[in-house]
């Protein structure tokens, strides 16, 4: 398992295009990708009615967490994306 | 309250505009029934899956559909249809509720409900339409497992308004919207999809029609003012008149305007004239594209840039690029670099207030004083050339090492993408912006090191003529007229034609029907302007003949103030018009 905090910069939060470009990132990959998001609060990353429910907003602090066969390469794309906003 | 009591006009609120005359067709969807026996855990899960998957499909093939038939925005609603249906989350709390005991469409009820009211409990409103989706998703699983038709507005006989309480994009997206002339709806509002799909596809509409469902029925006439909202259910002869006569001027209007646009604009002795656009944000080109703009001869990138907080990313920045340029086509777009300084409240550049904006740090001097804030704008505009045929244009340029330096930075930034792998058209015209007179006198030496001029007025004049348009105690000294403004784009013109690069203007004046034969006179070989004015130019321009322009131009030249040259050029608007009828 590989887990990694990150901060929302994304200026609309995890919404419409940046909840969108997440989705498809997750997707991508095998391994089982949640996202843990204030007081033990954790969405499945490749949902689009969790992610979207969830109304993280930008400033958060949340963690990454991977698990799977290609758990190391999942961790490191998807945080590398959050960082630069998710193509917002 | 009967039918006739109410009289005729019910008023809504108007969100697509427009006018229509037409029989009615009433969209209503029964109730679904939830007290169905369940068939066991393996059928119920059988017919739901494939129910999903069914679905899925019929909505991939309506997103395609609906991008090449009304566009990307519209088809997105459809793609996250597709999303949610595919969502893991969605499908195995269904099946786990079917497991219970439950029926399929009882689980997709209760699951769906749950999801919907924590969509329609937040503030956001791109939230709250998120719940109108899965409205729409429940619904058509439901009535498709229960074999429960829906109004089939797929293949229409004739024109026919639809009155509904809302309608749910899956439905508007099958519709046979040749035959929509209108649609009046109980619910909804301004951002509603059906509004948004009304505005772009010109169909006349109107929301907030509180009560019209207890009176249409089918085979009424409903006359609809998409503008004022007002909706006349069986309009008396008089109202029915009055609005045939009222859509026959607008259609004739509108073809005669469609018509002009699409021609190519030549003066009466056949020299062509390039109409381009100035647009200010991506979204403006389609509405250039419909006045008939041959091109982009401006695109402001100011709007990345204000009212934010932060830099626009060079992602960001790549992306509105390109879709301009997309949508362009092959068609010329020249993108001015930022144009900005102290004048501008821009908090992500915390630029500090100057005593003299003007004529401070602004534009490429302070892209030169953040550098950072130039390459990534470059950058984006490079990796964005592929798409289409792209012109960079420098603004505020005064000095020839100002010219040389942008055109070293777009080098370098060229030459890093090449090493990232990333490809850059081989071509990429770049130009200035003529706007300060220094440079307008040494037109010559500056079209020896670009590819085109483009002549903005705005600036021009008030460097000139040391006159703030703004300030109304001098703004009546400002005047295009004046004849050393005139003079200062003759020697521009002159000294790229000297050179033989294209001199365009995208300044207010290009713009002025009264303009207009001087600069076809002085050989101006551009005109861009704001998409409204090009429909006007094109009614002026095939009335001119260029050589009788050349010599009103020489006569011109020998004027000595702005109210003689304002006065010259109005008698000979005047007498074409005459002429024309």
């Amino acid at each position: 398992m590989v887990r990694e905090k990150v901060t929302i910069i994304s200026k609309e939060g995890l919404h419409a295009r940046p909840a969108d470009t997440l989705i498809r990132l997750a997707n991508q990959y095998a391994s089982k990708i949640e996202i843990v998001c204030g007081e033990d609060k954790t969405i499945n990353a490749k949902s689009i009615l969790h992610v979207l429910g969830a109304g993280i907003n930008c400033g958060a602090e949340v963690e990454v967490v991977c698990e799977g066969e290609d758990e190391q390469e999942a961790s490191k794309r998807i945080v590398q994306a959050i960082k630069e906003g998710l193509d917002e | 309250m009967s039918k006739e009591d109410w009289g005729e006009s019910m008023q809504g609120t108007g969100v697509s505009k427009g006018l229509c005359l037409a029989k009615v067709i009433v969209f209503k969807e029964s109730p679904i029934p939830l007290d169905g026996i369940w068939k066991g855990y393996e059928e119920e899960k059988r017919v739901f899956l494939s129910t999903a998957e069914d679905i899925y499909e019929k909505t991939r093939t309506l997103a395609e559909k609906t991008r090449q038939s009304v566009g990307k925005e519209e088809a997105a609603i459809f793609e996250a249809h597709c999303s949610i249906l595919r969502d893991e989350e969605l499908i195995r709390p269904i099946v786990e509720e079917i497991q219970k005991g439950k029926t399929a469409v009882k689980a997709i009820e209760e699951v769906i409900e749950g999801h919907i009211r924590i969509f329609q409990g937040m503030k956001n409103e791109y939230m709250r339409q998120r719940a109108g989706d899965l409205q729409d998703i429940k619904v058509q699983l439901q009535r498709t497992i229960l074999g429960i038709a829906v109004p089939d507005l797929s293949e229409l006989k004739e024109d026919a308004v639809i009155i509904s309480r809302d309608i749910a994009p899956s439905v508007t997206g099958s519709m046979d919207l040749a035959h929509v002339a209108g649609m009046v709806m109980e619910g909804g509002g301004r951002t509603s999809h059906t509004s948004i799909l009304a505005r772009t596809l010109e169909i006349p509409a109107v929301v907030g029609v509180k009560g019209i469902l207890d009176y249409a029925e089918d085979g009424d006439v409903a006359a609809v003012d998409g503008e004022s909202g007002e909706v006349y259910l069986n309009p008396s002869e008089e109202t029915c008149r009055a609005f045939r006569e009222r859509i026959a001027r607008e259609r004739k209007r509108k073809e005669k305007r469609q018509r002009l646009a699409q021609l190519p604009c030549r003066t009466a002795d056949g020299r062509e004239i390039k109409l381009y656009g100035n647009i200010g944000t991506p979204g403006e080109t389609e509405r250039a594209l419909i006045c008939g703009a041959k091109g982009i001869g401006l695109l402001r990138s100011e709007f990345l840039y204000l009212s934010r907080d932060r830099i626009p990313r060079e992602e960001e920045q790549y992306q509105a690029y390109a879709s301009v340029l997309e949508a362009m086509g092959d068609a010329p777009v020249i993108v001015r670099t930022l144009d900005i300084g102290g004048d501008k409240e821009v908090p992500a550049l915390g630029l500090e207030k100057e005593e003299n904006p003007f004529l401070g740090l602004r534009a490429i001097r302070l892209c030169r004083a953040e550098e950072e804030l130039f390459t990534t704008q470059i950058r984006a505009l490079l990796r964005a050339s592929e798409k289409g045929n792209l012109h960079i244009m420098f603004p505020m340029i005064s000095s020839l090492e100002e010219l040389r330096w942008a055109k070293e930075r777009v080098g370098q930034c060229r030459e890093q993408l090449i090493r990232e792998g990333i490809a850059v058209k081989n071509k990429i015209p770049m130009g200035i912006m003529v706007e300060i007179p220094s440079t307008a006198v040494l037109a010559e030496a500056f079209a020896e090191e670009c590819d085109f001029f483009s002549i903005g007025t705005n600036d021009l004049i008030q460097y000139t003529l040391a006159v703030d348009r703004g300030n109304d105690k001098v703004s009546q000294l400002y005047s295009f007229y004046h004849p050393s403004v005139l003079r200062l784009i003759r020697y521009t013109i002159e000294g790229a034609h000297e050179k033989g690069i294209p001199c365009g203007m995208c300044g207010e004046a290009a713009g002025d029907k009264k303009m207009i034969p001087l600069l076809i006179g002085l050989g101006l070989d551009e005109f861009s302007m704001s998409p409204g004015s090009l429909l006007e130019a094109r009614e002026v321009i095939p009335r001119l003949d260029s050589r009788e322009c050349r010599a009103l131009a020489e006569q011109i030249t020998g004027l000595k103030t702005a109210a003689e040259t304002e006065q010259l050029l109005d008698g000979y608007l005047k007498k074409k018009e005459e002429e024309h009828e």
